[in-house]
């Protein structure tokens, strides 16, 4: 689908192929990280063509000693809040302020032996679709920060950089994060079934 | 200077992140070696951080994503 995002300007064809070698070996990270934000694969593929028009077309105002992927991350971002107003109504969190590694706590509560992989048994029927549903009770900016950080890898500067705000809120909202997430995957195991019982140990 | 396990703790998330100071690296990693319940602790975070890391990664990427962007690119 193409979408209407403003007037055409001509850049030199060296200014695209510069573009383009820049570009490509982060579309799969940018695509993921769309579809994170937009749930849906159709309108994250539509996100990432849009965010790159927008890009290529204000490539002549990008540093090229800077950061191109955050550059382009920050772009998605606010092309993904342009076309989608932050939802009113945050989904239902579990603000609480659970321990660090709070899935080790729950390990060793149930008596898992860390010999092997505990990891395995507490999460090993955590596909996308939990770990996606665990990262939807996520308030937007912890879901923005903690997503940003998996699927790209960037630095703690590079996702301040991207995210607009300061490496203090990205230390602080990762972490918080990653501790929601958690209880959430937790939780979601719970209603599943995937718990291990004492019994299945 | 040596961390005990609590100052380990309040580190464990930046040290997996490699976003502390070289030298504060250094110290967590001392207090690691030496204490077996903070290293298993920081051994089972680092794998669920693996694990969901991979999970999100595991999208498939459209065929031609690239063509379709590169197309619009060229018809901008």
């Amino acid at each position: 689908m193409r979408s209407e995002i403003g007037p055409t300007v001509s850049l030199a064809v060296t200014d695209r192929s510069d573009f383009e070698a820049l570009l490509r070996p982060i579309l799969p990270l940018a695509f993921r990280y769309a579809v994170r934000l937009t749930k849906d694969r159709d309108a994250g593929t539509d996100l990432v063509q849009d965010a790159s028009v927008i890009a290529f077309r204000s490539f002549h105002m990008f540093a090229r000693d800077s950061n191109f992927k955050a550059w382009f991350f920050k772009i998605l971002l606010h092309r993904f809040y342009r076309t989608k107003q932050r939802e009113a109504r945050q989904p239902s969190v579990a603000l609480v302020d659970a321990p660090e590694s709070y899935l080790y706590r729950q390990a060793r509560r149930l008596g898992l032996t860390m010999n092997g992989d505990p990891v395995a048994v507490i999460l090993g029927q955590a596909d996308y679709q939990m770990v996606s549903d665990a990262m939807g009770r996520l308030p937007l900016e912890y879901q923005e920060v903690a997503v940003l950080h998996f699927i790209t890898e960037m630095s703690y500067a590079e996702c301040a950089e991207t995210l607009e705000v300061p490496i203090g809120t990205v230390r602080s909202r990762l972490h918080r994060a990653r501790r929601m997430l958690q209880v959430s995957l937790w939780e979601i195991a719970e209603q599943r079934g995937y718990f291990p019982t004492q019994e299945s140990i | 200077m040596n961390l005990n396990c609590e100052e380990t703790y309040q580190r464990m998330q930046d040290y997996l992140d490699r976003e502390l100071s070289a030298i504060e690296m250094a110290l967590v990693t001392e207090h690691l070696i030496g204490c077996g319940i903070c290293a298993e602790e920081f051994e089972f975070e680092a794998l669920v951080l693996r694990k969901l890391g991979r999970t999100l990664l595991d999208t498939d990427i459209p065929k031609d994503l690239e063509e379709r962007v590169l197309t619009a690119i060229s018809n901008a």
